[in-house]
């Protein structure tokens, strides 16, 4: 197998918490590896607080990171030097949810998406234009659109212009925030076969960051599930849709409304999600897992290898457990 | 059965320096008692707009309902005063909204809250109000209701103000609830919780309820019947596993291949072309017809009527009108 274009290794963020007396403070993201390889999308799922975002932003290096690290084609954005760091930084671009507010309104969308480009020592301003042409033409936008400010477009036609200039600098890996989330049906349908096409060409990455599990199935070949900061189960798509292990990723795919499905929907937990400042002892869904003994309570488990693809953090499975499973 | 609500060839205008936007185009359905009715399309369709219209909360300086009728109960809604409307709004008819912090206020403690409604409506003593509160929190499964009764809405997670709202809107004994997309901004563990309440207590209480949202899935798990809308008009109605399975009309279709799913083989996601169209300038005929990849000549020209193909199942398309 070829070597991954993102690591992350025990990468944790810790935050101050506002208003507490001496350096309190709280892990958003708790000791996350993943790796990533070229040409493959994965999904990053789970509730509201969990750290998905966060998590985006380390790989972005929008934040720092507390511990842990964060190698690019395997080398660490902390270790290079200024010019190095520009160009790896460049090989990794994002697209937020919300295009209305990522893009500059005062901006046209030819400047838009030529800005990274006069940023990053393209001096030639026809070689300029013809490019942002070019990118514009590949997320569907014609000539005409070069004048127009974003107010002057719909939600899915931003999202475009989003999605052009985090091409421009020939990216292998997009983070790609909720970008469907702020949009309609029939228009997160376009987008989401653009990006699909836009991988197959131009052989990218995605960090794909969603609380939709339809779309993340839709687009993703592995799928990481995050609870309060952590990664509690992982695997290729297919498996965590069959056979989901943990029982958080249980109760999320039950309580997610399936089209297919005119049953009531299930009720799996009663409570909340903790918040994230007061996470509780050991495993940190025990108080709302339906199967948590007193060694939940007391320690976090560690991710278990089920097979190369897939692995879960929880006490009560065991690898034999599966094995008989499968072979009946 | 009677309908409790029917809504007659309604018609809502917006007025403003630039025209006049037809709003809601002339949209027709019925409500019937105990029923569940989810009210989907895309934003901007104009489901807050059919609500609000029920509740005589359209804006009143640039609003007017131009045509058509809203009977409740038999009785004529349209033409009402405020003050008639007062005294239905939060008695007879309730509503839960998309964002329950707008609707609780941020300076007065749970507990006042709900007590407040409840005298205001039941006419009852403060301290059986009280008590009558706690039992409601309890019902709407808050936790530890005696001690939410102390805290404010900002102390509690969105779920829980959901709760308390849903408390509210139906302990005043009201005949239908109005749900304008009540878990979109919940996460879908919490939303199944919020979903599963709103059944089980309307069930309980005989309750009718039209639910507003974008998502198909969850009328799909949680409605027996469905209206679908697209620039104002209802295009396409009857029971979900009709409108969902079997959709006749090219928009619904088209809506339904637009999605991912959660299960079967990954197929490639039809979209549909174009964008919805501005309501100032509506395009003539059916509304569709620009985006319509089956459209006739006279879509353009005139616009179809919402017709039965099937029993209880209605849909307005020149095509599906050969057929009756
Ligand atoms: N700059 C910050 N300072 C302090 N706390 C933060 C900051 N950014 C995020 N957090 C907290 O970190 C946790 C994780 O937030 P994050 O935005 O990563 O979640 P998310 O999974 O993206 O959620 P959502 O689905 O709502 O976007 C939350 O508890 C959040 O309040
Ligand atoms: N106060 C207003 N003034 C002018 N136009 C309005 C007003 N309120 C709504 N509209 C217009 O009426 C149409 C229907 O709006 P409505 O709020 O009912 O949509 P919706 O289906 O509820 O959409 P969403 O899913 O985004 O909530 C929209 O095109 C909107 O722009
Ligand atoms: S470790 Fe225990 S509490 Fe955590 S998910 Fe597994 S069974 Fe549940
Ligand atoms: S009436 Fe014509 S344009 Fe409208 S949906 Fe039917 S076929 Fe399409
Ligand atoms: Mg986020
Ligand atoms: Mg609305």
């Amino acid at each position: 197998m070829s070597k991954p274009i993102l690591s992350l290794r025990e990468v944790v963020k810790e935050f101050p918490i506002r208003g507490a007396r001496g350096n309190l403070s709280f892990r958003a993201v708790n000791h996350v590896s993943l790796d990533v390889f070229p040409g493959e999308t994965v999904g990053l799922v789970g509730e509201s607080g969990c750290g998905k975002s966060t998590l985006g932003y380390m790989v972005m290096d929008l934040l720092p990171i507390t511990q842990g690290e964060i190698l690019f084609e395997g080398q660490k954005l902390a270790d290079a030097s200024k010019v190095e760091r520009r160009k790896l930084q460049a090989k990794i671009q994002i697209v937020f949810q919300d295009p209305q507010s990522s893009l500059n309104p005062r901006f046209r969308i030819g400047q838009i998406v030529e800005e990274p480009l006069r940023l990053n020592g393209w001096r030639d301003k026809r070689e300029r234009k013809n490019l942002v042409l070019q990118l514009l033409s590949k997320v569907s936008l014609g000539e005409e659109y070069l004048r127009r400010y974003p107010h002057e477009l719909s939600g899915g036609q931003r999202q475009r212009v989003a999605i052009a200039r985090a091409l421009s600098l020939n990216p292998q890996l997009i983070v790609l925030d909720e970008p469907t989330s702020a949009l309609d049906v029939s228009v997160q349908a376009q987008i989401l076969n653009l990006l699909r096409e836009l991988q197959q060409n131009l052989n990218l990455s995605y960090l794909f960051i969603s609380h939709n599990l339809a779309v993340i199935r839709h687009l993703s070949s592995k799928v990481a599930v995050m609870y309060l900061g952590q990664i509690v189960e992982i695997s290729g798509t297919d498996d965590l849709f069959a056979k989901p292990l943990h029982p958080y990723t249980k109760m999320l795919l039950s309580s997610v409304p399936n089209l297919n499905d005119e049953r009531p929907l299930e009720v799996a937990v009663e409570s909340e999600m903790p918040s994230a400042m007061h996470p509780p002892s050991g495993c940190s869904f025990h108080p709302r897992c339906p199967q948590a003994s007193e060694l939940c309570r007391q320690f976090n488990p560690e991710l278990q290898r089920v097979n190369d693809l897939h692995w879960v953090s929880c006490h009560n499975f065991t690898q034999k457990e599966e094995e008989t499973k499968g072979d009946a | 059965m009677e309908p409790l609500l029917k809504i007659k060839d309604l018609h809502v205008d917006f007025l403003s320096y630039a025209g006049a936007a037809h709003a809601l185009n002339g949209i027709d359905f019925e409500l019937f008692p105990g029923e569940f009715l989810g009210l989907v399309g895309e934003s901007g369709s104009g489901k807050s707009l059919t609500a609000n219209s029920v509740l005589g909360l359209l804006p009143r300086k640039n609003a007017v309902i131009a045509k058509g009728s809203i009977l409740f109960e038999g009785e004529e809604l349209v033409g009402k005063s405020e003050r008639e409307y007062q005294a239905l709004r939060g008695k007879k008819i309730s509503m839960v909204f998309q964002e329950p912090m707008n609707a609780l206020n941020p300076a007065f403690k749970i507990g006042s809250q709900v007590t407040e409604i409840l005298k205001l409506h039941q006419g009852v003593t403060a301290k059986k109000a009280r008590t009558e509160a706690v039992r409601w929190l309890a019902r709407v499964r808050i936790p530890h209701p005696e001690e939410i009764m102390n805290v404010y809405p900002f102390e509690l997670s969105g779920g829980m103000r959901q709760r308390v709202l849903l408390a509210m809107a139906l302990s005043c004994g009201s005949k239908l609830l109005l749900a304008d997309e009540p878990t979109t901004a919940l996460d879908v563990s919490i939303q199944a919780q919020i979903l599963r309440l709103i059944r089980d207590t309307t069930d309980s209480l005989g309750t009718s309820v039209l639910l507003i949202t974008h998502d198909l899935a969850v009328v799909a798990q949680t409605c027996q019947r469905v209206a679908v809308m697209y620039s104002g008009n209802i295009v396409e109605s009857g029971p979900v596993s009709n409108v969902l399975r079997l959709p006749r009309h090219p928009y619904t279709k088209a809506l339904l291949q637009a999605l991912p799913h959660l299960d079967g083989p990954i197929k490639a996601l039809q979209s549909i072309p174009g964008t919805v169209p501005n309501l100032l300038t509506p395009p003539s005929g059916c509304r569709f017809h620009p985006r319509c990849s089956v459209a006739e000549k006279r879509c353009q020209a005139d616009r179809p009527k919402l017709l039965s193909v099937a029993e209880n199942h209605y849909v307005a398309c020149w095509r599906e009108s050969h057929h009756v």
